[in-house]
């Protein structure tokens, strides 16, 4: 257990190192805000880096772990290097952060985080207890393609090669995060996907409360980590061990490079590289992040070349529109066509599907039905199973947003990622309509986690979309 | 004027906290609620835990299997098909037998088909095991006891 928290804790360095690197300025504003995306920045370099080399060197042995220890070294290194060279940067820009507010119900907030938080603990304790090896999913794919590469015997791709049910096809973030602490560990622990659900819970939090806190204050910074840590199912799908919260962190990080990118301008490359990278690990978290990844470049691009004549200053040139974003997506974006093109076996979904046979899906009433009727289910439910009550936090999230005021010139900002959010949601469910499987038993088996991943980037959209709730609240501004 | 818009402005924020610390309450009553609903959590076992002495199913078949994966592996054997007769007193599905059987025989692909050469027999009952070995579906290379058996496909070679 020590040799993996030291693991989590050293990737989640390293990935702070990379956020400093990446993120220009001064101020404890920029601190908070790389802090927020470092563990999702260095988990995704790190697991991109072990499959290149375990790709390369046909397993996880010694010789590839070595390697690829000694690269992520020397990345590190050049992260420092740049970190000292943008120190000495006079001109760079200042991140603040807003003071404390001095009132009296604010400790009413902190009294509900407490209780909120404490509930969290509880839930994942509980459903950690249940489920020693994570969930149906965690047993059938994610821990057990991990369990895979604990040997070097028949090579890399030999945890690919299940015909029967269990999605070979899936991109392999998680599973390689896993199976790099067990290989650390020399044996497959319960500890380290423990810690890992954990961990990628936590990190969401974090990341949301602190993009809150950066651009709108303590108020909505509090609300926005008390409502998610209290949202029934976030901590029990944390205890699970699955892929959707690391995906949701990786939506919830991505869409908050890109706000940050389109509200501190100065700085919008480095953020829009981020974006892309972000982009980029969540396509290699799961084949729900590809479909996120490719509508949020779409929409990126499209809402800046709509605006481009108002803002012409900020690009010089139309590349500027998208080519940090492109350079950001890069990397992951080419191990993910690796993995996919070379290894993976064809989706089950998509796999013997024709156009009539879509058609036909596409066209039946009962699927809209039964489909959207799973659909209401899933927010307006508070019976006990597969559900994640998510009609308490959406109330609680919209009397909070009472308080607040709205702000037009936020609602524009926010419409890419209201338009990203959007056309997600429709693609999930346009799989829904077209799944050669049984409906009923798809729906029943996978919605609440598809609701779990859109939900913590709801949420943020839905408080950005207020002011602060005074003006010394909404002090963080970048100043340079 | 400015007195009464900062009057209006706390009034607001001050029942807006109200509103929401009464919301989150029911939320966090909710969820405490179905937890409540779980009886004796840290005592939660299925049948065939029971029957296993408390065991998770991934630690029952990681024993039961334990000997068959060392002797495959020893033999480089990377590969073998899984059949499950299974019978009413079977609580776990085929598919879910397969699941644990697949994880606990990693790095050996198991693959949910009895058209290989080689083919792990999984029976959970006593009578689902003579009634697997009755069938002589399969010839029996050995019998590793707790209803884990290795076949040999004569079809499949």
């Amino acid at each position: 257990m020590i040799v993996t928290l030291s693991a989590v804790v050293l990737l989640t360095l390293l990935g702070m190192a990379f956020a400093l690197a990446a993120v220009p300025g001064r101020g404890n504003g920029r601190l908070l805000l790389c802090s927020g995306l470092a563990p999702f920045l260095g988990f995704g370099l790190c697991s991109v880096s072990l499959f290149l080399f375990g790709y390369l060197f046909d397993g996880l042995a010694f010789v590839a772990m070595s390697g690829e220890a000694i690269a992520l070294f020397c990345m590190f290194l050049v992260a420092v290097w740049i970190i000292t060279q943008r120190r000495s940067d006079s001109n760079a820009s200042e991140f603040s952060l807003p003071p404390l507010p001095r009132r009296k119900h604010f400790f009413l907030l902190f009294a509900c985080l407490f209780f909120s938080l404490a509930r969290f603990g509880a839930e994942y304790w509980q459903s950690s207890l249940e489920h020693p090896h994570g969930w149906w999913d965690a047993i059938m794919i994610w821990n057990c393609r991990a369990r895979f590469w604990l040997t070097t015997q028949f090579g890399f791709a030999h945890a690919f090669e299940v015909d029967s049910f269990g999605h070979a096809d899936y991109p392999i973030l998680l599973p390689l995060t896993v199976a790099r602490l067990w290989v650390y560990e020399g044996v497959d622990t319960t500890q380290a996907p423990k810690i890992i659900g954990l961990y990628f819970g936590l990190a969401g939090m974090w990341c949301l409360a602190t993009i809150l806190l950066v651009t709108k204050g303590w108020t909505h910074a509090v609300i926005g980590l008390v409502i998610l840590s209290g949202t029934p199912g976030w901590a029990e799908q944390s205890a699970w061990q699955l892929a959707d919260i690391p995906l949701a962190g990786y939506f919830l990080a991505s869409l908050c490079c890109m706000f940050c990118a389109d509200r501190f301008s100065s700085i919008r490359r480095e953020l829009d590289f981020l974006t892309g990278f972000m982009l980029g690990c969540a396509a290699w978290t799961k084949n729900e992040g590809i479909v996120f990844a490719v509508v949020s470049f779409v929409a990126i691009t499209g809402f800046r070349l709509m605006r481009l004549n108002k803002r012409q200053a900020e690009f010089s040139q139309r590349s500027d529109l998208a080519w940090p974003l492109i350079a950001g997506l890069a990397i992951p974006a080419i191990t993910l066509l690796t993995f996919k093109l070379t290894i993976a076996p064809a989706n089950d979904i998509l796999e013997g599907q024709t156009l009539s046979l879509c058609a036909e899906r596409l066209t039946d009433s009962e699927r809209w039905r039964v489909i959207a009727s799973h659909a209401v289910g899933e927010v307006m439910s508070l019976r006990d199973g597969m559900h994640n009550d998510l009609i308490l936090p959406i109330l609680a999230t919209i009397i909070a947003m009472i308080g607040f005021r709205a702000s037009r010139i936020n609602i524009f900002r926010l419409l890419p990622l209201m338009a990203i959010i959007t056309a997600t949601t429709i693609s999930y469910l346009s799989a829904y309509l077209i799944t050669p499987h049984e409906l009923t038993w798809h729906l029943g088996t996978s919605i609440f986690r598809l609701a779990m991943q859109l939900w913590p980037a709801l949420l943020l959209i839905a408080l950005l979309t207020t002011q602060p709730v005074s003006e010394n609240e909404g002090k963080t501004a970048l100043s340079s | 004027m400015a007195t009464e818009e900062n009057s209006t402005t706390t009034i607001r924020s001050i029942a807006m906290v109200c509103c929401f610390v009464g919301l989150w309450a029911g939320l966090e009553w909710a969820g405490w609620k179905r937890v409540s609903e779980t009886k004796d959590v840290v005592a939660i076992q299925t049948k065939q835990q029971k029957a296993f002495g408390g065991l998770s199913e991934v630690q029952q078949y990681e024993l039961r299997l334990a000997e068959l994966k060392s002797e495959l592996l020893g033999l480089n054997v990377s590969r073998i098909g899984y059949w499950n007769n299974p019978d009413s007193q079977q609580t776990l599905t085929s598919q879910e037998t397969w699941v644990y059987a697949q994880y606990a025989l990693v790095p050996i692909v198991v693959e949910n088909s009895s058209d290989f050469p080689i083919v792990l027999g999984d029976f959970l009952s006593p009578d689902a095991e003579s009634a697997a070995l009755q069938m002589q579906k399969l010839e029996l290379v050995k019998n590793y006891g707790a209803g884990i058996h290795l076949f040999r496909n004569p079809r499949s070679q």
